[in-house]
């Protein structure tokens, strides 16, 4: 396996991005040391590379991304894996608000806690969070699955048209068309099946409820 | 005062027996002298009746004086004649009342297509003055004109560099079809400039036929992706359309066919409803670090772009211009749309006009006004209208319902239920066939060729060698109301 390795200590986040971009053809794995939590990081990748953090990074981290597979060991800020439209971006430690927006496909794990908003507007893909997730998760969803194996906050799926959040915690609160449904053993199966994945250890799937939307189309009367 | 004069036709004929009016029991009957029984139109003596296949109809009622000779004669009291009361703020017309019958009926709002259609100070408010000795016309037969721009050189690599001022605005594929996108993105192409996706994805055909596209990033980011983005020559972001000023988009699922769905990314008959903010722009420093993340995303290559609608438009632009954006859009209150509330167009926003001032002016007061391109947008027709906007600080402008009309909208104003019958806000592949996407392509070149030639005649007999140098001392205002909203002084020696 061919690695790149960026030391971004002295670089602005234009010029980390511009190395990632011209060696992701080339190389299989980049590895990016002291990222110092800069915004933007790996913005735009659409090569099947990996990159990997070896430090937290800002604001939009591995955002608007299609196939790289990012690890980011440390913490991020808001909005990581924004608008992803394909690969995975795995943070190790804690993300800020709006973790997953957007996402078209692909996921976006964050192992442990993270702020509000996760996964607002997003149209499909998945996302999990280790921990626990804030208030108004999953607002205005248009597809995709959110899955929470700690605790969320109020107003969880806040519009929600399509689409699905499983919660294993505690549910502060449902938003405007959300409701809980029965879990089936298809359900089951599949969060089981993709947590194992991403190497989460759950011993008792029964745990988790599912929210989806009251009414496809709420808005308009149908 | 005039009146309404109204014959109840059922009560007219409701007794046989009566006298005056009685051709029911004639046993010889000629219909040539009826007329001299009908009390109505035998007694008015101002020729208001007429018969018409053999009944009185109160035809001519401009002549009504309102004396009710008829009213009385009447055997049948069929007749009722009722005084139109004065109303000369004209505050209740047939359209306010049509309106306040239809909400009462239907329980909903009025949605239309179109923008702002009320009178409103604009481009027509204004003139261009003409150069004489004091400054000397140049002659349009013999001495160039210049018409190219570029727009966005601030901080991308590849700013967009265009034949004329005049761009094609965002209208989204699903809004309009793909024939329409088409006829648009070959008639930019002809004309040597640039058209939009808007905010519903990038059709293939389109990327192929524009030789110069902006790629539209709105607040609910259908068909938003890496590849999306690459694919633009410039980058929009919209915060706001002048139609549709503090609203998200709407589209209705039973307009995301198949094609559509693949272009926004969404499921098939699903609503796409973009939200009315951006979820991650929702204050001065948002949009700083939207504008950045774009930047990396695309390399610093594309300019930037940020749109408006226009309200708090100083602030708006001052802190678009702060936040790094090569091109800042202004979209007034008569901006078109394919769907909205009317309330909304008619009532939110203020006029093109006084808009591009403030921009302009917005710029100049934090020193960003030489790096940072203006584009004004809303109610361009013609080009006087595009001479004004540049005279008033634009420095390029959009134009949206003015190119629909090229490939043959008639402004019908009812795009959003999906029926266009010229083919172009529609999904149906009947009525998209009626569109013959390289005649209008062309039609559109021909329009912009044209308006581009338009304002260059202005600006040579205004004594200026190139389109972008009209200034607003160049201009005169015919109404107090432009004047006052744009500080462009009265015409002759009147002041403001
Ligand atoms: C059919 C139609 C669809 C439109 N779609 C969009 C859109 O997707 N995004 C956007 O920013 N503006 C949209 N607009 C607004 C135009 O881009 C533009 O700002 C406005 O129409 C300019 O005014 P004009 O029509 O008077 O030229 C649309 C306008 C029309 C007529
Ligand atoms: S009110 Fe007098 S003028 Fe008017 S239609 Fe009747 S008769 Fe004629
Ligand atoms: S003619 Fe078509 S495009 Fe023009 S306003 Fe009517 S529906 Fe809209």
């Amino acid at each position: 396996m061919e690695v790149f390795e960026i030391d971004a200590e002295k670089l602005t986040p234009r010029e980390v991005n511009s190395q990632i971009k011209s060696a992701a053809d080339e190389y299989d794995k980049i590895i990016i040391r002291n990222p110092n939590a800069n915004h933007y990081l790996a913005a735009g990748v659409t090569e099947d590379v990996e990159i990997e953090f070896d430090g937290s990074v800002g604001y939009f981290g591995g955002c608007m991304c299609d196939g790289p597979k990012i690890t980011i060991n440390g913490n991020a800020g808001w909005f990581v894996g924004d608008n992803l439209t394909g690969g995975e971006v795995i943070v190790e430690g804690t993300a800020g608000d709006g973790a997953g927006q957007g996402i078209y496909d692909g996921t976006v794990v964050v192992k442990e806690s993270v702020g509000s908003r996760t996964g607002e507007i997003m149209k499909n893909g998945t996302i999990i969070i280790g921990g626990n997730s804030g208030f108004m998760t999953g607002i205005f969803m248009m597809g995709g699955r959110i899955i929470i194996l700690g605790d969320v906050g109020d107003d969880v799926a806040e519009s929600i048209i399509r689409g699905v959040v499983y919660v294993r915690g505690k549910i502060k609160s449902l938003g405007n068309n959300a409701k809980i449904e029965e879990m089936t053993f298809e359900d089951s199966l599949e969060v089981e099946e993709i947590l194992s994945k991403y190497e989460f250890e759950v011993d008792d799937i029964s745990q988790f409820k599912k929210i989806v939307p009251e009414s496809t189309r709420p808005f308009y009367g149908h | 005062m005039p009146y309404r004069v109204e014959r109840n036709p059922d009560l007219c004929k409701k007794n046989f027996g009566r006298p005056g009016c009685c051709w029911y029991l004639c046993d010889d009957r000629d219909e040539k002298i009826c007329g001299r029984c009908f009390s109505c139109f035998n007694n008015c003596p101002h020729g208001v009746y007429e018969i018409i296949q053999g009944d009185p109809y109160p035809l001519n009622q401009e002549k009504c004086v309102g004396c009710r000779i008829c009213l009385e004669m009447c055997p049948n009291r069929a007749i009722e004649v009722n005084a139109i009361p004065e109303d000369a703020r004209q505050g209740w017309g047939f359209p306010d009342i049509v309106e306040i019958v239809r909400q009462s009926q239907t329980a909903s709002y009025k949605l239309r297509s179109t923008g702002a259609l009320r009178r409103i100070p604009d481009f027509d408010d204004l003139v261009v003055i003409p150069a004489q000795v004091s400054r000397p016309p140049i002659d349009k037969y013999r001495e160039p004109c210049g018409t190219d721009v570029v727009l966005g050189d601030r901080f991308a690599e590849n700013p967009l560099k265009i034949d004329t001022p005049i761009m094609i605005g965002a209208m989204s594929f699903g809004a309009l079809s793909k024939e329409a996108k088409m006829a648009l993105a070959i008639g930019s192409s002809l004309a040597g400039t640039v058209t939009n996706t808007g905010e519903g994805g990038m059709l293939p055909e389109e990327r192929e036929l524009a030789d110069k596209l902006i790629a539209q990033y709105a607040s609910g980011r259908f068909g938003v992706s890496a590849d999306y983005l690459k694919k633009g020559d410039a980058i929009e972001i919209k915060i706001g359309q002048g139609a549709k000023s503090g609203m998200g988009g709407h589209l209705l699922g039973e307009k995301v066919t198949a094609e559509v769905s693949r272009i926004r990314n969404i499921p098939e008959g699903s609503d796409a409803l973009s939200p009315a903010r951006h979820m991650d722009i929702v204050g001065p420093e948002d949009l700083s670090m939207k504008i950045s993340q774009l930047r990396e995303i695309t390399d610093w290559k594309v300019p930037i772009m940020v749109k408006f609608a226009s309200g708090k438009v100083a602030s708006d632009v001052k802190i678009a211009a702060k936040g790094g954006a090569d091109i800042i859009v202004v979209d007034g209150m008569q901006g078109g749309t394919g769907a909205g509330p009317e309330v909304i167009m008619e009532h939110s926003g203020i006029p093109s006009v006084a808009s591009i001032v403030e921009a302009d002016m917005a710029l100049k007061e934090i020193g960003l006004r030489d790096q940072v391109s203006l584009v004004a947008a809303g109610g361009v027709r013609s080009g006087a209208d595009l001479a004004k906007a540049i005279a008033l600080g634009a420095d390029a402008v959009y134009i949206a319902t003015a190119a629909l009309i090229s490939i043959g909208c008639r402004v019908c104003q009812m795009c959003y239920t999906g029926t266009c019958r010229k083919g172009i806000a529609t999904q149906d592949l009947s009525l998209r066939h009626r569109l013959d996407y390289k005649e209008m392509g062309k039609n559109v070149a021909n329009y912009i060729n044209t308006m581009t030639d338009e304002a260059c005649m202005l600006v040579q007999q205004a004594g200026n060698t190139h389109i972008t140098k009209l200034e607003k001392e160049n201009l005169r205002s015919l109404t107090l109301e432009a004047s006052a909203l744009t500080g462009v002084p009265m015409a002759g020696v009147g002041r403001i």
